[in-house]
C-alpha cells in the first residue's frame, strides 16, 4: 500500500508535462481515469510515474484545466461535497462560484478551447460551466454581433440569407 | 457539432433563434435540436407569477402551439416586467415596477422606455419624507397606490403602429384609465398625448385598437368604430366609421382585425346559451356605411389571433400548427370589464374557438390552477405574432 499520494504526468499537445494527483484527476476526468485504468496492470510492479499524452489540448489550456480540477476536485481543498454548489440556489454564494466566474472570464478563443478540452477530457462540471459561459456571451446579441464575437463567416448564399431574414424580420 | 448542441440547450429561446441564423453549421445544429422557427406565433406566459412571490428578475415562459409542453425561458431585465399590456410586431409593451410603460423586444433584449405615468395630468407622484417615491395619487382620490400597483389598473391595452426595430416611426396607442381614455406617443416624443376621454357619464368603453392602412381604428363595447387622424394641425381628430348600436345580449369583447387582403374586420364574442361553452364569436367587415356580417368561411384559410396583442390574421399555410377559420384567443385586457366573465369558466387562459363546431377550448393545458380567479379574469398570456 502506497502511503504517499500517487501522481501522474499529463503531456500537452505541445510537449509540456504537468503533474497532477492521480486521485484528483481520476475524480475529475472520465477520459484520464480510463487511461490510468488501462495502464495500471503494467504499473503495479514499477515505481515509475506514468506520463499520459493529451494530444488534443495545448499547454496553455491544460494548465487552466488543471487549475480548475485542483480547485474543484481536490477533496482537501474543497469545502463540503464538491458537487454541492450545483444545487445552491442562485444568490447563495458558494465558495467556488466566484472562482468559476473568474475562470470563464476569458477571451472567446480561450473559452472555446476550454469547452473542447472539457469535452475531450470528459470533465462534466467544467463542460457545463464553459458551455454556459458561451451561452451567456450570446445573450442579447444580434446575429451580426454573434458572428463578430465568434469570428464566424456568414456562409449563406444570397437566397438563403433572404430566407433567413424573412423568417426573422419581424423579431429582429 | 455536439458542442453546438450542448450550448444550444443552455440558451433561452430568443438567443436560440439568433443562434439558428448565424451560419449554415449553426443552423443545422438548431434544426437537429428542433429549435422552432421564429416565424410562428408564440405564447408568452406569466401564469406562474400570478400567484405567490415574484422573483426578480422575472422569467416568463414562451410556448409554441405545436408543442405546448415545451417551455422556453425568457428573462426580463430587473424591474422591467411587472405586467404586460400588449404585444405588436414581436415587441412587448410592459408595465415596469414604477408603473411606467416600456417597449421590450424579447428577441434582441432591446428596451425603449416610454414617457412616465406621471406625465398624465390625472396621476401625481407621492413622495415619502425622505424623498423616495411612495406611490401615486390617481385623480382627486385620496388613496395612494403603490408605485408598482397603479400600472396594473391604469392601463388596459397598448398597441404599436409598426416595429421600432429598424428605426421605424412607430406610434404607441394605449387604452387606459377605466378604458375611457385613448392616448398615444410617437417615437422619440417625451409626452403622452390624450386623444380622447369618453367621460364618466357615458357607459361605453374602448374595447380594442388596431393599426390599419396607415391609421389607428378603435372600437367600443357598444360597437362604435372610429378612425383616428393623430397628425391633425389642431390635435387628433376622429371620424365615425360605424355608429354605436344597442345590442341585445351581452357583448363580452370586440376586436378589430386588419387582414392581409386589406379589409378591417370586427370580431366580437357574445354570450350565447345555445353554444357548447356559452360563448359565440361573430365576424363583421367594417365598411364606410356600417358593418357587414360575413361568414367564417370568408377567412379563406386564415386564423385570427386575438388578445392583449395587436390582433393578427395569419394564413395557416405560412404558419405551421395554426388551424384555419379558428380564433386563437387569450384574455384581452388588463382590467376586467364584465361580471359575467368573472363567473364563467369558459374564459381565461389560452383558447381556440372553432367556428364550425362553436367550441371554445383550451389550447394550452392549465399548469397553475391554484388561483382560479386570476387565471379567469386577468391576462396571464399574450400572443407574440408577426403582424403582416
Amino acid at each position: 500500500m502506497a502511503s504517499e499520494k500517487k501522481v501522474v504526468f499529463l503531456r500537452s499537445s505541445d510537449g509540456e508535462a504537468f503533474e497532477v494527483s492521480e486521485e484528483v484527476i481520476s475524480a475529475a476526468s472520465v477520459t484520464i481515469k480510463g487511461m490510468i485504468d488501462e495502464e495500471s496492470p503494467s504499473r503495479a510492479d514499477t515505481a515509475a510515474t506514468t506520463t499520459l499524452a493529451i494530444p488534443n489540448v495545448t499547454a496553455a489550456t491544460l494548465s487552466r484545466v488543471l487549475h480548475y480540477v485542483n480547485k474543484h476536485f481536490d477533496a482537501a481543498a474543497v469545502v463540503g461535497r464538491p458537487d454541492d454548489y450545483i444545487f445552491c440556489a442562485p444568490g447563495d454564494e458558494h465558495p467556488l462560484a466566484r472562482f468559476d466566474d473568474d475562470f470563464v472570464d476569458v477571451d472567446n478563443d480561450t473559452l472555446i478551447d476550454l469547452v473542447h478540452a472539457a469535452e475531450y477530457l470528459h470533465i462534466k462540471k467544467l463542460f457545463d460551466l464553459t458551455c454556459k459561459a458561451v451561452a451567456d456571451k450570446l445573450k442579447g446579441r444580434t446575429i451580426d454581433q454573434i458572428r463578430e464575437t465568434f469570428g464566424i463567416v456568414n456562409d449563406y448564399t444570397v437566397e438563403e440569407e433572404v430566407e433567413v431574414y424573412r423568417e426573422n424580420s419581424w423579431a429582429f | 457539432m455536439d458542442v453546438l448542441l450542448l450550448i444550444l440547450q443552455r440558451l433561452e429561446l430568443p438567443q436560440s433563434l439568433a443562434f439558428a441564423s448565424v451560419c449554415k453549421t449553426w443552423r443545422a445544429a438548431a434544426i437537429t435540436a428542433s429549435v422552432p422557427r421564429s416565424c410562428t406565433p408564440w405564447i408568452l406566459s406569466w401564469a406562474h407569477l400570478a400567484q405567490g412571490e415574484r422573483p426578480s428578475p422575472v422569467t416568463c415562459n414562451l410556448y409554441h402551439l405545436l408543442d405546448g409542453d415545451k417551455a422556453y425561458g425568457v428573462s426580463f431585465p430587473r424591474g422591467c416586467f411587472n405586467a404586460c399590456c400588449g404585444a405588436s410586431h414581436g415587441w412587448l409593451i410592459l408595465v415596469n415596477e414604477l408603473s411606467n410603460l416600456v417597449l421590450y423586444n424579447p428577441f434582441t433584449t432591446r428596451i425603449i422606455p416610454l414617457p412616465p405615468i406621471t406625465d398624465f395630468s390625472c396621476v401625481e407622484a407621492v413622495y415619502r419624507s425622505g424623498g423616495s417615491l411612495e406611490g401615486y395619487h390617481l385623480g382627486t382620490g385620496g388613496r395612494v397606490y403603490g408605485s408598482d400597483e397603479l400600472g396594473k389598473i391604469f392601463y388596459q391595452k397598448a398597441v404599436l403602429s409598426c416595429s421600432p426595430s429598424k428605426g421605424g416611426d412607430y406610434i404607441v396607442m394605449i387604452i387606459h384609465r377605466d378604458s375611457d381614455w385613448l392616448s398615444f406617443v410617437k417615437a422619440g416624443q417625451r409626452n403622452w398625448q390624450v386623444a380622447s376621454s369618453l367621460g364618466v357619464s357615458q357607459k361605453d368603453k374602448y374595447a380594442d385598437c388596431a393599426y390599419h392602412d396607415g391609421r389607428f381604428y378603435t372600437v367600443t363595447f357598444d360597437g362604435l368604430v372610429e378612425k383616428w387622424d393623430i397628425d391633425g394641425l389642431n390635435g387628433p381628430t376622429r371620424e365615425v366609421v360605424v355608429a354605436a348600436r344597442c345590442h341585445v345580449g351581452l357583448i363580452l369583447t370586440r376586436h378589430l382585425v386588419p387582414t392581409p387582403w386589406g379589409d378591417l374586420l370586427q370580431v366580437r364574442a357574445i354570450r350565447s346559451d345555445g353554444s357548447p361553452d356559452g360563448i359565440r364569436f361573430q365576424i363583421r367587415k367594417v365598411e364606410l356605411n356600417g358593418c357587414k356580417r360575413i361568414s367564417y368561411k370568408d377567412l379563406m384559410g386564415h386564423a385570427l389571433l386575438l388578445g392583449l396583442n395587436h390582433s393578427a390574421c395569419l394564413h395557416t399555410k405560412d404558419f405551421p400548427g395554426l388551424q384555419a377559420q379558428c380564433v386563437y384567443f387569450s384574455v384581452p385586457w388588463m382590467v376586467e370589464t364584465s361580471h359575467w366573465i368573472r363567473r364563467s369558466c369558459a374564459w381565461g387562459g389560452v383558447r381556440i374557438y372553432n367556428f364550425e363546431c362553436k367550441k371554445f377550448e383550451r389550447a394550452l393545458p392549465i399548469r397553475y390552477s391554484k388561483s382560479k380567479r386570476f387565471i379567469h379574469v386577468f391576462p396571464t398570456e399574450v400572443w407574440i405574432t408577426p403582424n403582416l
